[in-house]
């Protein structure tokens, strides 16, 4: 295991005893070499897990272990130096490069930060990410906005690449690309993560692009981890209510598949007053007085778990009321 | 079939002029719109769906823009010709429209009940204080907002992004419009509460018997709403077709490109396709079919600009395919 996060919480302090539980309890493990997708709709905890791998937010309890050694317990200076493991590429391109610095002296950054190499060692390393990244080596001495918005992506990829990380948190990487740049995008992470053995830890809330990229998946609702499996269990083997109605609601462009749609009633409750028992019971068409229980996690398949009282039930009752069969 | 047009654009052409220079952002485009339909405009940034739908409306930024050719006819009138003032009678009344970002188009300062009964003061003057109360009850119990009577005196930041764009939608409708544009209505919003606006919007248009244009850059959205498509692609339409026949045999190979380019639930062994280069900007100068740089079928034929080629279903801007009898 590459990653290894157990019971993270981030409780932010709102007002007198008060608490946003933005993440409440999540655990995940991510294999090297593997992409881990975290999806779910705005607010569910999605981005505030990932900033918190990395210390940009500072977890309120729990445990990260990154290649064996805990990050959330190291002191600032070893903190400094894990991270060199660990890049991010953010949302929006057009924010997270500097106007002012030149494409080249963007990507050079995080080798100065760290003091890697000669001045020409460091500018031979940028031109060769930028070609990698399919951007031509002419390019290094532009500035950000003479670039469209793939194009950022694909310099702010190269960047995350600089210092050969093993673990890289994309989260909403292509989220604001048009659809025939985002395939060009989805491709080269592909590319990118065979030839350097990368990990990614990919945040979003599009499921059919976590569906292309990812191999196991967490479904996150109000803080919590509501399903967890590998991308088939959790895609086609659907389990818990709310990824059933996440599924139903992508628009689909295939006119002749009918489907039943679920449509959701309301909106998603404030964080910092959840209902009691199950988050989504408010929302879920199947909820029923249980649901004011706080539900378990239950394994339904192998390795593939969903936090919701009726399954339990349901299995309980399936497995006392087994009749014996011919077979 | 023969329903009756309600709007009609004939070769609109709008000119930018920036900084970056001087360019047309639309470029002799043509459509109908039928009583009744809905009309989907499909297109990544910077194809002038946008541009479009708010020459439409009459807002194009007066200082850097202008209608440099063609007409949009509305009930006989072509609004491209009409003053300021006829127009501001038309817009929000008759024509009116939803925008992606439902906090930026709403005023923080105001209540939703007074942003709201605003305008269904402004086109019927003479209406009770009362009446108009009444309305904007009504207006917000149609869009689906609970508790009609306390939201009606909250204010913008009181609700959630879903909540916002029911209110924008309820301002669109105040006046029973004709003609309704979203432009990507629910590009900011969450799946879940996409999947409710949708469905609110098709709701409103069978009731209302009003025609709507949705301006998106998901084919999904298009597939589930529209009855036909209308593709652009760097300032020019080059597809235009009934949905079925769209989705099924799509034409124009950037149509294709398009639709295959979507990472879809179930295929994701294979490699997913993708369209090589970036869209032009409307600036540039391209001798022939502005698609060529990036299409896998360039011929010497591309260099000279295919018009819109009139086929049996449908009509497509491509070299690939001839003139058919309809």
């Amino acid at each position: 295991m590459l990653v290894e996060i157990k019971d993270l919480k981030k409780h932010f302090k709102v007002g007198k005893n008060q608490y946003v539980k933005a993440v409440d309890g999540v655990s995940f493990n991510i294999k090297e070499g593997q992409t881990y997708g975290l999806v779910g709709e705005s607010g569910c905890g999605k981005s505030t897990t990932a900033r918190m791998l990395i210390r940009l937010i500072e977890p309120t309890s729990g445990s990260i272990l990154f290649n064996g050694i805990d990050l959330v317990n190291i002191s600032k200076k070893e903190l400094w130096q894990q991270r060199k493991n660990i890049q991010m590429v953010f949302q929006d391109p057009y924010a997270s490069l500097h106007p002012k610095m030149k494409i080249i002296q963007s990507l050079m950054e995080p080798l100065n930060i760290y003091n890697i190499g000669t001045k020409n060692e460091r500018e031979r390393k940028a031109k060769e990410m930028l070609e990698i990244v399919g951007l031509d080596e002419k390019y290094a001495d532009r500035y950000p906005h003479e670039f469209s918005g793939g194009q950022r992506q694909r310099i702010c990829i190269a960047r995350s690449l600089m210092l050969n990380p093993k673990l890289v948190i994309l989260d909403e990487a292509v989220s604001a690309l048009d659809v025939s740049i985002q395939s060009q995008i989805l491709n080269l992470l592909k590319k990118l993560q065979k030839e350097f053995n990368l990990t990614y830890l990919f945040i979003s809330h599009d499921l059919s692009v976590v569906n292309y990229l990812c191999d196991e998946v967490s479904v996150m609702y109000l803080g919590k981890i509501v399903e967890q499996g590998n991308v088939d269990q959790v895609f086609e083997e659907t389990s818990h209510p709310y990824t059933k109605s996440l599924l139903s609601a992508i628009p689909s462009t295939d006119i002749k598949q009918k489907r039943d749609r679920i449509i959701l009633r309301g909106d998603v409750p404030s964080p910092a007053n959840p209902p009691s028992g199950c988050g989504f019971r408010t929302r879920c068409p199947l909820a029923e007085d249980i649901c004011k229980e706080v539900p378990p996690f239950v394994e339904v398949g192998e390795g593939h778990f969903s936090r919701c009282s009726l399954i339990e039930k349901y299995k309980r009752e399936m497995e006392t009321n087994e009749v014996p069969t011919n077979s | 079939m023969t329903t009756q047009s309600v709007l009609s654009v004939e070769s609109l052409t709008v000119e930018f002029n920036t900084s970056q220079g001087n360019f047309q952002a639309v470029r002799n485009v043509s459509f109908e719109l039928k009583e009744g339909e809905i009309l989907g405009i499909v297109g990544e940034s910077g194809c002038g769906k946008s541009v479009t739908s708010l020459s439409v409306m009459g807002l194009l930024p007066k200082r850097i823009s202008k209608i440099t050719d063609g007409h949009i006819y509305f009930q006989e009138q072509d609004l491209v010709k009409l003053k300021p003032k006829q127009l501001r009678k038309i817009r929000g009344k008759d024509i009116s429209m939803v925008f992606q970002e439902p906090m930026t188009s709403l005023n923080p300062v105001y209540t939703i009940g007074d942003q709201i009964g605003r305008i269904i003061k402004n086109h019927e003057k003479d209406i009770s204080r009362k009446e108009v109360e009444a309305r904007v009850v009504e207006l917000l119990k149609q869009v689906g907002i609970p508790r009609p009577d306390e939201i009606k005196d909250e204010y913008p930041h009181q609700l959630s992004g879903g909540m916002r764009q029911r209110v924008m939608i309820a301002m669109a409708i105040s006046c029973n419009p004709k003609v309704l544009i979203a432009d990507e209505p629910t590009t900011a919003l969450d799946v879940t509460i996409q999947a409710q606006i949708l469905e609110l919007l098709k709701k409103l248009t069978e009731e209302r018997k009003m025609s709507l244009i949705l301006i998106t850059h998901d084919l999904g959205v298009v597939a589930e709403m529209c009855d036909r498509v209308l593709v652009m692609y760097s300032g020019q339409v080059v597809e235009k077709a009934d949905k079925e026949e769209f989705f099924t045999n799509p034409k124009h190979p950037y149509s294709k490109g398009l639709l295959a380019s979507i990472p879809e639930i179930g295929k994701r062994d294979q490699d997913l396709h993708y369209i090589k280069g970036n869209v032009p900007h409307p600036s540039k100068e391209i001798n022939g079919c502005r698609y060529q740089e990036r299409c896998e079928f360039f011929f010497e034929k591309c260099l000279e600009g295919p018009k819109l080629l009139q086929l049996k279903n449908g009509s497509c801007r491509c070299w690939l395919y001839e003139e058919e009898e309809v």
